[in-house]
């Protein structure tokens, strides 16, 4: 079963990544430039339709990959290099320090995530970047808490004492004793914490916190394809809004599934 | 070697909110209640007693795994009850500890090379390649052939292999005092007598001192010179082996050696009333007498002190005199 | 003869192939009798117990043998049937008390609720239960306790006492005493020596051989997978026959015997791919050229031993 997962989520992303690196050969038509005809609905020739603008559905859901990607994937990263650290020093030294540490990121933590992301953007500005910082900030709390979690336990662990007994550092201690323990849960969660970053970043995308016409992105096109939708233009949001139901679906299987794989099994 | 002198440590008791909120004042277990005792050079000194009394807090307060609520740790003439930092580091490299689990005294994600590598690493005793070599020389010798054990992860190995590991991981430093803590306990028998061989074969080598903790007297005979018997964190009896296991005097270690399964009959049985007691709550007078079935008055109102008779220190009122 | 296991072949099916865990293992024991069996880890001693108990789950499987309890074959009557000689004729204590207690109900419901299953009637059944707690020692009031309440060597008592509730014929423990202490040990094993009056036969399965020789009548000795010496319990740990006995039982520190303890060397075959011959050849100090051949059980002074050393012998168990 957790195979199945994991090799449906592979497949998933890996056909995104794809379609972003080789958007130019992949896209029929200009995702910014209009083709003549607006507001069709998909057909052979534009198998997704076109937009009020008359541009390329199909085209613009291929370029859109870029930019979702490149935001998820780099606030990610971020909140990973900030919150795993963070995690592991809060619940290896104890004291004043992670109290108050814990303190922040449950704060954090007790928003919704979108919200504090529009928190954060608004205060910020509109941009990639600012957008990708927002992002970021808004996961380094899941990051931060599992790490800690596990740090806590892992520390009592028969191993790490045998390491204070050798004369071990605390510093050595860990980046060789606990690090390589929690490894596993830092690619579990960032599996997980990118599918929900997409939802996110669409988010922000949708309420213009990102990009600016005429960049082509899901959550951006969302927003432009809502007012055609009473009118009965249902292509225009429709394969956006699914290509970022899936891109999320697919990290979110592999998240699960390695979760399923390996820290059950490590629990034992 | 190293002197121990009224050692403490008291844990607080831990208690949900509500509890804390209706106690009157902090609660304590009294884990190591007042233990001193004296280990030489080449010597083994066994603590045993039954499970709680504070053997391996005990252990672990020797080893710096844990900070003495009272009392003072002397090793070759130097306190180092509250070393930290640097000196502690140094210190270490002296002092060892083989523990009770192997399967949880070795890190899961690292190879069995790299647990012998890295204590030669952190106290700058060698480079890298050095350390290589002296650490499959090591592995050689505690009986894992290195080309077969060195890359191996943990995991793959059996309790038996994982504990001769702990013990040249222990080893490689060439300490001078050595704390193992039930190091055969979780190990299947047919192998005990070889990994307490082992040990024996470093003890001898590099002239080590030892306190070997068990609960398994039968241990003693093997491995010990002396024995300290503890009672709910307090000494009660303490001598050289032989005549220990021949002539106890205090009731609990008589009650502890007739339970020992021998393949011979024993001749004597000594009896315990009850069942283990509760470390929160340390009885008054003698801590033995609720269980003693010698127990007088006296024993109830006065503690006795741990004093000589004839070749020993003994904590009783009165003595028992019995011959297995 | 209370029960009779013959050629009794368990298999458990793993990924590197069939594992043998008990290859034609035969063990009469007689009414009364308390017989010890010991061996190194994975000799297949626990095995030997859950198949008497027909308790063999999923992988594993009993392929051949008989296992006859009274006149009765174990190995041919129906599930239905098992059930109810499970608890009521056999009684079985495990090693770690609480994988057979459920740690959420109150003792006495649990105890309560195994009678009935065998068809006491509720209100018997309490009484039952209560009297049971009381002939191991416990006070009847445990029945009102949640097994966290009591200490390692209570549990045990529980456990015991849900075992010897029904009478049953047989008592298997296994390695019921290997979490507790000494103290706790020699009172649980006083206890078990205790039930053995009367006409209750008791299996021990323990790898402390002292243990078994201090309380058995009679002790087997396996060894991955063969019963390779079993007799009367001074002869085989005085004059042991064959060579893992005497090996096992030389390894073992002991107080009171003044001796040097010798490590037995090398480990246990792997019983997926068992050497030809004698399993024991690589590490035995008399093999022979002979021991290339699977020795026959005979029968010696006595005892029944697996070894070439006595010659073929001519009554073959
Ligand atoms: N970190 C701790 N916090 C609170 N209590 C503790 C702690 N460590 C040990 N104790 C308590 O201190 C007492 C002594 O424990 P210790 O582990 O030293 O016993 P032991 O003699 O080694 O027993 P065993 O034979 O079971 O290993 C026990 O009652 C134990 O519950
Ligand atoms: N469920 C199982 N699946 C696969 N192999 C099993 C299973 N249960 C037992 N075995 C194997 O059968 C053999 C005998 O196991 P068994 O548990 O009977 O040994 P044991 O003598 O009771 O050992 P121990 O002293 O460790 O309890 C071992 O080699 C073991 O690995
Ligand atoms: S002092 Fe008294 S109660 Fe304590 S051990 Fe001695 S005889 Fe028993
Ligand atoms: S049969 Fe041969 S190898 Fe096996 S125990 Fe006997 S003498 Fe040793
Ligand atoms: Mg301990
Ligand atoms: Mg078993």
């Amino acid at each position: 079963m957790s195979n199945r997962m994991l090799y449906a989520g592979l497949a998933i992303i890996s056909a995104v990544v794809f379609m972003a690196i080789f958007a130019p050969f992949i896209a029929p038509y200009d995702p910014t430039k209009s083709t003549g005809d607006v507001l069709q609905p998909p057909s052979a020739e534009h198998i997704m339709g076109t937009d009020n603008l008359g541009r390329d559905i199909f085209s613009r859901v291929v370029y859109g990959a870029r930019v979702v990607l490149i935001v998820v994937f780099s606030a990610s990263l971020l909140s990973m290099l900030v919150g795993v650290p963070l995690g592991l020093i809060s619940g290896y030294y104890g004291g004043k320090l992670d109290r108050v540490l814990s303190m922040i990121m449950d704060s954090l933590y007790a928003f919704p995530s979108l919200i504090l992301a529009i928190a954060i953007a608004a205060v910020l500005g509109p941009s990639v970047f600012n957008a990708m910082v927002a992002i970021a900030v808004v996961y380094i709390p899941t990051y931060f808490r599992m790490i800690r979690g596990q740090t806590l336990s892992i520390k009592t662990r028969l191993f790490v004492e045998a390491a204070k007994v050798s004369g071990a550092s605390n510093a050595r201690i860990l980046r060789k004793y606990i690090f390589p323990n929690v490894a596993t849960t830092v690619i579990v969660v960032f599996s997980l914490s990118v599918a929900d970053a997409i939802i996110t970043e669409a988010g922000l995308s949708f309420l213009g916190f990102i990009v600016t016409a005429p960049t082509p992105d899901w959550g951006f096109d969302l927003s432009s394809g809502k007012p055609y939708l009473p009118a009965g233009y249902w292509w225009m949001i429709t394969f956006p809004g699914l290509m970022v139901m899936l891109l999320s679906l697919g990290f979110a299987l592999v998240g699960e599934a390695l979760s399923e794989k390996y820290l059950a099994r490590e629990e034992r | 070697m190293l002197r121990v002198e009224n050692l403490k440590k008291y844990f607080p008791v831990q208690k949900s909110f509500i509890e804390t909120l209706f106690a009157r004042k902090l609660e304590f277990i009294r884990a190591v209640d007042g233990v001193s005792f004296e280990v030489g050079r080449g010597e083994v000194l066994c603590l045993v007693g039954e499970s709680g009394c504070g053997k391996t807090t005990t252990g672990r307060m020797i080893v710096k795994l844990e900070e003495p609520s009272d009392g003072r740790i002397i090793f070759k003439g130097r306190d180092i009850t509250h070393l930290e930092g640097d000196e502690l580091r140094e210190i270490r490299k002296h002092i060892q500890m083989v523990f009770q689990d192997p399967y949880a005294s070795l890190n899961p994600r690292m190879t069995i090379g790299e647990h012998l590598i890295d204590p030669l690493l952190i106290h700058e005793l060698a480079t890298r390649e050095e350390a290589e070599e002296i650490a499959k020389d090591m592995l050689n010798k505690v009986g894992l052939p290195a080309e077969q054990f060195f890359n191996r992860f943990p995991h793959q190995l059996s309790g038996g292999q994982r504990q001769r590991v702990a013990i040249a991981r222990a080893m490689i430093l060439k300490p001078e005092f050595v704390v193992a803590d039930e190091p055969v306990s979780q190990i299947d028998v047919s192998l005990r007598a070889a990994i307490l061989e082992l040990l024996l074969r470093f003890k001898k080598e590099l002239n080590q001192s030892m306190i070997f903790i068990t609960h398994d007297l039968s241990i003693t005979r093997v491995i010990g010179d002396r024995i300290a018997v503890m009672y709910l964190g307090k000494i009660v009896e303490m001598g050289e082996v032989d005549s220990i296991v021949k002539r106890p005097m205090h009731p609990y270690t008589a009650a502890l050696l007739s339970a020992v399964p021998s393949f011979v009959k024993k001749k004597i049985r000594i009896d315990v009333i009850g069942e283990i007691a509760n470390p929160r709550e340390i009885p008054k007078g003698c801590r033995y007498s609720p269980r003693c079935p010698f127990a007088k008055d006296v024993c109830r109102r006065e503690e006795p002190e741990l004093e000589k008779v004839e070749d020993r220190l003994v904590a009783c009122h009165y003595p028992l005199e019995v011959e297995f | 003869m209370i029960i009779e296991v013959r050629d009794l072949v368990t298999e458990f099916r793993t990924s590197r192939g069939v594992l043998k865990a008990l290859d034609r293992v035969s063990l009469n024991v007689n009414r009364g009798e308390f017989v010890g069996i010991v061996g190194e880890s994975g000799c297949g001693k626990s095995t030997l117990a859950y198949s008497i108990m027909r308790l063999i789950r999923k992988p594993g499987r009993i392929t051949s043998g008989s296992i006859i309890f009274e006149g009765k074959d174990l190995l041919k009557i129906s599930e239905e049937e098992m059930r109810k000689i499970r608890g009521k004729d056999i009684g079985m204590v495990f090693q770690d008390p609480m994988t057979s207690l459920d740690p959420l109900e109150r003792v006495g419901d649990q105890f309560v609720e195994m009678l009935t299953e065998h068809g006491v009637e509720e209100e018997r059944a309490e009484e039952i239960a209560k009297k049971s707690l009381e002939s191991v020692g416990l006070p009847a009031e445990m029945f009102y306790n949640y097994p966290h309440q009591l200490s390692g060597g209570q549990r045990q008592r529980v456990v015991i006492a849900m075992a010897v509730a029904m009478n049953p014929k047989l008592l298997i423990a296994d390695e019921p005493t290997t979490a507790l202490d000494v103290i706790v040990q020699e009172k649980i094993m006083d206890l078990l020596e205790e039930l053995k009056k009367g006409e209750r036969s008791i299996l021990l399965i323990t790898h402390d051989f002292s243990l078994a020789a201090e309380r058995s009548d009679k002790i087997a000795v396996m060894y991955a997978g063969w019963i390779v010496e079993y007799g009367d319990a001074d002869k085989v740990v005085n004059e042991p026959l064959h060579p893992y006995s005497a090996g096992l039982i030389s390894s073992v520190p002991d107080l009171w015997l003044d001796r040097e303890i010798k490590p037995l060397p090398g480990s246990p075959p792997d019983l997926v791919n068992p050497p030809e011959g004698c399993r024991f050849r690589d590490r035995c100090p008399k093999a022979m050229k002979i021991c290339e051949k699977e020795p026959v059980s005979i029968n010696v002074e006595d005892r029944i031993v697996k070894c070439w050393l006595y010659g073929e012998g001519d009554v073959k168990s």
